[in-house]
């Protein structure tokens, strides 16, 4: 293991790999301080590149934006009180009171330490739990295997978004657009309407980035155009700056906000929003004076920092380890993966070990270079606010536009891309979960080749996921998580309702 | 255009109602949209059927949740979907403007065909800055045509990916 790691951070230590990364980190910082782009976004429109160069190079550089698009979002969150992503709320709740009391340079610091050890902290977990799980992963079946993803199926259709019955239909939507083209076990030629251009199937990027990119865009062609109001703020002296003292009285913090995030991270379907939810409201917990988190705290802005960028690389684990993407940045590098010919799963810690060191050793260095760029651009980062909205957004549809035509250099592939971007912005209009449907997209080939592989094993009898326990076990965790995802949703509309009856008396 | 709750709830149901029509159809068809092109033992139609039965319940049930929402809603009940949807209620939908945007779009990609990547990016960057409030058109023109030019040669000479351009032009 020694050897491949170093192996691994050998083969990252390349001006190719290293520039990839600091680019993606740029990237990502740009997407994440802008509010109302995320570094989904970022990765979406950028993942064409990475058909055109080295694994190593490529998947860094979409990590870079993964790492700092989290990161990001606090920037704007503590200077101007507009969270750039979700999952940077608490930051913003803690640190822009801060920045009201000439305290901005410390709220950044605090944010970018927690970021950066938690970040830290969930790589080493990464690297300590991937190779134990594909080794046990190595032993599952087609059958086994079937079962998993029908399990994983279940828990991100229910959990992404707010209806569990919008969720599963997403997923469905999405195995369906799957099977478009001709079938890689069959050959048989399955829901092209007679159109030669769907021979070949739905291509990858033309739909995530018509899901994810175009809908956002579409958005905020119908938004309000806001000037935002920066206060002045100091990166140096006191109040400037974060002493290792204060750093080294909050480390016990940070590490057990990272292990939150790892934990959550880990898990399908929930991201960073509730794991920097949770590791606040652990913080605050446990702090000494939990008033003070409203009227601003270091402990506010390190916690939840520290949680959500260990989510960035614990919810790799699913994802190598099984093949399972948690979520919809996942099932987006899971497509970064599949174009670069690697298929995530147990076996892609034996057929590629270098390339999985590789990544792993990028993921130390995307948090090392992310320390550097984003504290020596504090300054930077926020003047991009104020570039016009109106100036990214179109430059933002040209991307995706020369994107999705630099896969395959169809125009087809821009009309799905229209296409997509319709039917995402009425998902959103309508909350239907675009991230269920890329996971459905996505993992649709493989459930199908590991129920053809099944039956192919069986004769055709279905009594063969029945056979094997674990299969059994998966299948039963399939029940329970949608019937314990309804009963916990009921419970709590009963709860609501019972409440609003209180309420009313 | 700003929906009201009532309405709101209305028209999820004729969602889940169209979506489980349409799946309802989409199955009764599924056989014919399946080209066998050689005989193989297994029966090809029963994965996609065994999604779409899931799918066609799922939506079942969610035609019935949307029903259950109204008959809440005017029973003076409240749940989160109910509050979800007050919540969008105050929004406004610009129906115009996304309509001119995604004729914008489906333009360029016409355009794209016809008269190529360089001629017809500066314009559709200006027509969506400017449907997005841009001010200074002149500035814009100018950002757009450097931006076009610029993305055109990297395309070019980084990725070796030549940009679209145009029919008449080739």
């Amino acid at each position: 293991m020694i050897e491949s790691i170093i192996g691994g951070i050998i083969s990252i230590l390349n001006p190719a790999s290293l520039s990839a990364i600091a680019f993606g980190l740029c990237v990502g910082l740009l997407f994440g301080a802008i509010p109302g782009i995320s570094g989904i976004m970022a990765i979406s429109i950028l993942l064409p590149l990475t058909f055109y160069v080295s694994p190593l190079v490529g998947i860094p550089m979409l990590l870079g934006i993964y790492k700092a698009g989290i990161y990001g979002g606090s920037i704007t969150g503590i200077l101007l009180n507009i969270p750039g992503a979700p999952p940077a709320i608490c930051t913003a709740m803690a640190g822009h009171p801060l920045t009201k009391r000439g305290q901005a340079g410390k709220a950044l610091n605090a944010a970018l330490s927690g970021s950066i050890t938690g970040g830290m902290f969930g790589n080493l977990l990464l690297m300590l739990v991937a190779v134990p799980i594909s080794t046990l992963a190595l032993k599952i079946g087609p059958v086994e295997q079937f079962c998993l993803i029908l399990l994983s199926l279940t828990v991100v259709g229910s959990i992404s978004g707010n209806s569990i019955l919008k969720g599963m239909i997403c997923a469905g939507f999405g195995i369906l657009l799957s099977m478009i083209g001709v079938s890689g076990v069959s050959g048989a030629i399955r829901f092209t309407f007679g159109s030669d251009y769907l021979l070949s199937g739905i291509q990858l990027i033309p739909m995530v980035i018509g899901v994810l990119c175009l809908p956002e865009i579409i958005h905020q062609v119908g938004a309000c155009v806001r000037n935002y109001v920066q206060e002045k703020f100091t990166l140096t002296g006191e109040n400037g700056t974060l002493s290792f003292k204060e750093y080294r009285q909050n480390l016990l913090l940070i590490l057990r906000s990272g292990l939150i995030g790892s934990i959550i991270g880990a898990m399908p379907g929930l991201g960073a929003s509730p794991a920097a939810f949770m590791a606040y409201s652990e913080a605050q917990r446990k702090a000494k004076n939990p008033d003070e988190f409203k009227k601003g705290s270091i402990q506010g802005c390190m916690a939840p920092e520290a949680a959500n960028n260990a989510v960035t690389s614990s919810a790799m684990i699913p994802m190598l380890t099984l093949g399972i993407p948690g979520d919809d940045v996942t099932a987006v590098l899971m497509g970064a993966f599949l174009i670069q010919g690697l298929t995530p799963g147990p076996n892609i810690f034996i057929e590629h070990t270098s390339i999985v060191y590789g990544i792993f050793a990028a993921l130390f260095f995307c948090d090392i270079l992310l320390f550097f760029i984003a504290k020596f651009g504090f300054r930077l980062w926020i003047k991009i606010v104020d570039l016009p909205k109106s100036l990214i957004f179109s430059c933002v549809t040209i991307f995706a536009f020369v994107g999705t035509y630099s896969i395959n250099q169809s125009l087809f592939d821009i009309f799905c891309l229209i296409c997509f971007g319709i039917i995402g912005y009425l998902m959103r209009l309508f909350h239907f979960s675009a991230g269920a449907l890329i996971i459905g997209f996505i993992l649709g080939p493989i459930l199908e080749k590991a129920y053809d592989q099944s039956m192919s094993l069986s004769g055709g009898d279905y009594t063969i996921f029945l056979k094997s326990p674990f299969a059994v076990f998966l299948l039963i965790l399939c029940f329970v998580s949608v019937f314990s995802i309804f009963r916990m949703r009921t419970r709590k509309v009963k709860k609501l309702y019972d409440d609003n009856i209180e309420l009313g008396q | 255009m700003q929906l009201s709750v009532k309405n709101r709830i209305i028209l999820e149901i004729a969602i889940s109602i169209i979506l489980l029509c349409s799946y309802f159809i989409f199955n009764l068809f599924l056989e014919t949209l399946i080209e066998q092109t050689f005989a193989i033992a297994m029966n090809q139609t029963l994965f996609p059927r065994a999604i779409t039965i899931t799918v066609i319940i799922m939506c079942f049930l969610l035609v019935f949740d949307s029903i259950r929402c109204y008959y809440d809603y005017k029973n003076g009940k409240t749940s989160k979907t109910i509050d979800e949807y007050v919540e969008c209620s105050e929004e406004r939908i610009p129906v115009g403007r996304i309509i001119l945007y995604l004729i914008i779009l489906f333009g360029y990609l016409f355009a794209l065909n016809y008269i190529g990547f360089m001629y017809s990016t500066p314009i559709v960057m200006l027509l969506i800055a400017a449907l997005l409030g841009m001010k200074k058109l002149f500035l814009g023109a100018i950002g757009s045509i450097i931006f076009t030019i610029t993305l055109y040669y990297a395309s070019l000479y980084g990725l070796q990916i030549l940009l679209p351009t145009g029919v008449l032009f080739q």
